[in-house]
C-alpha cells in the first residue's frame, strides 16, 4: 500500500523526467524531425550514426535490463506481477515509433518495482557492500542527505543504467527534483526515514524508465 | 584462495548474467571501445549491461585487439542470447500475426535448441525432433500438454526457466492418436510439423497458407512478390473461381499468379490437419469425422478441406495424393529462389521443406532475420541483394550454423559500424 502512495506521488514527476533523459534525443523520437537544414533527408535518416536513440527495447527485453543493470537478477513476485499489469502497454517491437505515453508510463511503473526490490537489498546491506546507494544513510531524514551522497547515487545509476556517465545538465536536473521532492513533503512525511527511500526509489525509477535506458 | 573465489564468482556471474556489478563512480566517460562492446553486447543479447561489468571489459578487450569474432562469442555464452534474442527472432515466425507478443511454443523452442546445440538450420524444415524442458510448476504430459494444448511451453515461460539451460532435444516429433498414445509422425518436418505453425496454417482453410507463411517467414518473400501468372495452372483446386465477377481476365492476370505457385506446393500438405485436438495426419489418425482424435479425410487419406467448394471449377485440379510441384522454379522466379537439386517436385511436408532450406535464399533469409534481430533493422534485400547474398554464402560455409551467424552478422560493418 505504501508503494503505491509513493507512485501517486513520483509517476507525474517521473513521467516528466523520463522525457528528459535521452541523452541528445530530440523529443520527436523518429523521423519526424526536419534535418533538411543539415543536408539530410528525413527519409534517408539513420538516427544510430547521429549518435541519437535508433531502437526501442520491446516489453521482455525492458523487463531483463532492468533487472540486469540494477544487479536485481531475478524478477520477485511484486515485480512479475507489475509486468503482466503493463505487458500490454510494452513496447510489442524494437521500432523507435513505439514509444508513446503507455510505455514511458508502462516503463515507469515496472522500474518503480524494480528499483523497490533495490533499495530494499541495497538497504540491507551494510553501506560499504552496497553497489548504488553506499553513500545514502537510509536511517536518517530525507533532509539529510547530502548533495555529494545524492550526486554519488546519480553517477553509479547512470553507468550501470545509460552506460555512461550523467551529463551536468541531467545532474542539475536530477537535484531540483530532490529538493521539489523534499519540499512537497509535509507533516512527519518530513522526518520519517521512509521519504529518504522514497526519495531514492523515485529518482531510481525515473532514471531506469528514461529514454537512454529503455532504447539501444 | 581468495582470488580464486572471486574469479569464480566473476565467470558464473558472466555466464549466468547476473552479475552483481558496482559502479565505478570516479571512471571517466566510458570510451568508444567500451562503448561499442555494450553496443555489441545488447545487441546479441537484447539486454542492457552496466558499463562497469566485467564482460564488457573482457569484450573490450578483445574489440582492442581487433578481434571482434571474439567479443561476440562473449556475449553469445549469455543465457540471454537465446531466451531473448533468439526466442523473439523465433516468436515473429511463428505465428499469423508474426508478433513478439506470442506466448513462449514449440517452433519457438524448436529455433532456439538448433541454434544452441550448432546443429544444421536446414534441420527446421526437415527434422525429425523437438524440443522440451522440465521444472517443477511445468506440465509435461505429452498429449495434454504439449500436443493438444501449449500448457507446457507457457509454463516454461510463465515459471521464467532459463530456455538456454534447461531445452532438451527430443528425437521423433510425435502424433496424439487418443488420450493416452502417441505415435510416430510419419512426415516430420522441423518447426513446418510443430504444434504452432500448424495451429497457425492449418487450422481452417485450404492449407494454402502453410505454403505461403514457409516462404514468408523462410524465403523472406510475401506471396505477391512470387507470384507468377505464366506459371501453369494445372494445380490450381476447384475452389477457385476461374471466372471472378464474371471476368476471366481478372482470373488470368491475378488470382492465377499466386495460386500457380501456392496450389503447386500445396500438395506437400494434403495430408495434415489442425483443430483443437492439434495436428492430425492422415496416416496415423483414425479417419471419419474430424472429431476428438480422428481426421476426416476421403478414402485417398486427402483431408476434405483440399477438395472443398469442389463446384465452384469443377474442371479444377483435384488432389488426390501428397505430391507437389515446384511452379515457381520458372526463369521469372529462378533467381530470386536459386533452387538447388532436386527442386521440380516431390511428396510430403519433409521434401518440400528440403527443396526450401536447400535453396540459396533460405541462407539469405535467414542472414536477413538475424540482422533484423541484432541490428535492429530492416534490410531492403532489393537494395543489399550483393550483401545478402554473401552473408548467405558464409552462413552456407559454416555449416548452416545459426548461432554463428547471429555473431558474424553482429559485428558487420553494415550492423556495428567500422
Amino acid at each position: 500500500m505504501k508503494i503505491v502512495k509513493t507512485l501517486t506521488l513520483w509517476i507525474p514527476i517521473s513521467a516528466l523526467l523520463v522525457v528528459g533523459f535521452n541523452n541528445c534525443g530530440q523529443s520527436n523520437f523518429e523521423s519526424s524531425l526536419d534535418l533538411s537544414s543539415l543536408g539530410i533527408q528525413n527519409d534517408e535518416m539513420d538516427s544510430e550514426k547521429l549518435g541519437l536513440p535508433y531502437a526501442l527495447l520491446s516489453a521482455e527485453q525492458t523487463l531483463n535490463s532492468m533487472l540486469s543493470v540494477t544487479n536485481v537478477g531475478t524478477a520477485n513476485t511484486a515485480i512479475i506481477n507489475e509486468y503482466n499489469t503493463r505487458y500490454g502497454a510494452l513496447a510489442g517491437g524494437n521500432d523507435l515509433s513505439m514509444a508513446n505515453s503507455p510505455v514511458m508510463l508502462g516503463s515507469t511503473s515496472l522500474a518503480g518495482e524494480v528499483c523497490n526490490s533495490l533499495v530494499t537489498a541495497e538497504k540491507a546491506a551494510t553501506a560499504e557492500t552496497r553497489n548504488f546507494f553506499g553513500s545514502v544513510d537510509f536511517a536518517v531524514s530525507v533532509g539529510s542527505i547530502t548533495d555529494s551522497g545524492f550526486n554519488s547515487s546519480v553517477r553509479g545509476m547512470a553507468r550501470s543504467f545509460w552506460g555512461r556517465n550523467e551529463t551536468a545538465d541531467e545532474l542539475s536536473f536530477l537535484q531540483e527534483y530532490k529538493l521539489e521532492f523534499i519540499a512537497a513533503l509535509t507533516g512527519t512525511a518530513l522526518t520519517q526515514v521512509a521519504s529518504t527511500s522514497n526519495l531514492i526509489t523515485a529518482t531510481c525509477a525515473a532514471m531506469l524508465s528514461s529514454l537512454d535506458a529503455i532504447s539501444y | 584462495m581468495k582470488f580464486i573465489v572471486v574469479s569464480l564468482l566473476i565467470i558464473l556471474g558472466a555466464r549466468t548474467g547476473h552479475a552483481q556489478v558496482k559502479p565505478d563512480i570516479m571512471a571517466e566517460d566510458p570510451s568508444i571501445i567500451e562503448q561499442q562492446a555494450r553496443k555489441l553486447y545488447e545487441r546479441l543479447t537484447g539486454v542492457k549491461i552496466p558499463v562497469d561489468s566485467p564482460v564488457v571489459k573482457e569484450m573490450a578487450a578483445a574489440l582492442n585487439k581487433g578481434d571482434r569474432s571474439a567479443a561476440a562469442k562473449v556475449a553469445t555464452r549469455d543465457p540471454n542470447f537465446y531466451n531473448i534474442t533468439v526466442k523473439l527472432m523465433a516468436l515473429q515466425l511463428s505465428t499469423r500475426d508474426e508478433t513478439i507478443k506470442t506466448p513462449m511454443n514449440d517452433f519457438v523452442a524448436g529455433m532456439i535448441g538448433v541454434t544452441r546445440d550448432q546443429k544444421d538450420a536446414r534441420e527446421l524444415l526437415t527434422g525429425n525432433f523437438y524440443y522440451m524442458g522440465s521444472g517443477a510448476n511445468i506440465r509435461s504430459d505429452m498429449v495434454k500438454d504439449l500436443l493438444i494444448s501449449n500448457n507446457h511451453y507457457q509454463d516454461l515461460e510463465t515459471n521464467r526457466i532459463d530456455l538456454a539451460a534447461n531445452l532438451v532435444r527430443v528425437e521423433g516429433q510425435v502424433i496424439a492418436t487418443a488420450e493416452a498414445a502417441t505415435v510416430a509422425s510419419p512426415d516430420p518436418a522441423g518447426v513446418l510439423t510443430s504444434r504452432t505453425f500448424m495451429g497457425a496454417h492449418a487450422l481452417a482453410g485450404t492449407n494454402r497458407r502453410l505454403v505461403e507463411y514457409t516462404f514468408r517467414e523462410f524465403m523472406c518473400v510475401p506471396l505477391n512478390d512470387w507470384a507468377d501468372t505464366g506459371a501453369p495452372d494445372s494445380r490450381i483446386g476447384r475452389d477457385i473461381d476461374r471466372f471472378p465477377a464474371g471476368d476471366h481476365m481478372k482470373f488470368q492476370t491475378s488470382c492465377k499468379g499466386c495460386h500457380t505457385v501456392m496450389d503447386g506446393f500445396r500438395g506437400a500438405f494434403a495430408k495434415w490437419d489442425f483443430d483443437g485436438m492439434g495436428i492430425k495426419h492422415s496416416a496415423v489418425n483414425t479417419r471419419g469425422g474430424a472429431n476428438n482424435y480422428t481426421i476426416a479425410t476421403d478414402t485417398n487419406g486427402v483431408i476434405n478441406k483440399m477438395n472443398k467448394n469442389n463446384s465452384i471449377f469443377p474442371a479444377g485440379y483435384v488432389t488426390t495424393n501428397d505430391s507437389f510441384v515446384n511452379n515457381a522454379i520458372r526463369p521469372v522466379n529462378a533467381a530470386t529462389f536459386e533452387w538447388r537439386g532436386t527442386a521440380a517436385s516431390g511428396n510430403g511436408v519433409k521434401e518440400f521443406g528440403t527443396i526450401v532450406a536447400n535453396s540459396r535464399r533460405f541462407s539469405q533469409c535467414m542472414a536477413k532475420r538475424v540482422y533484423r534481430a541484432v541490428c535492429r533493422k530492416e534490410m531492403d534485400v532489393a537494395k543489399n541483394q550483393k550483401i545478402l547474398s554473401q552473408w548467405g554464402d558464409e552462413f552456407e560455409a559454416s555449416g548452416y550454423k545459426l548461432k554463428e551467424l547471429f555473431e558474424s552478422i553482429a559485428v558487420k560493418p553494415e550492423c556495428l559500424g567500422s
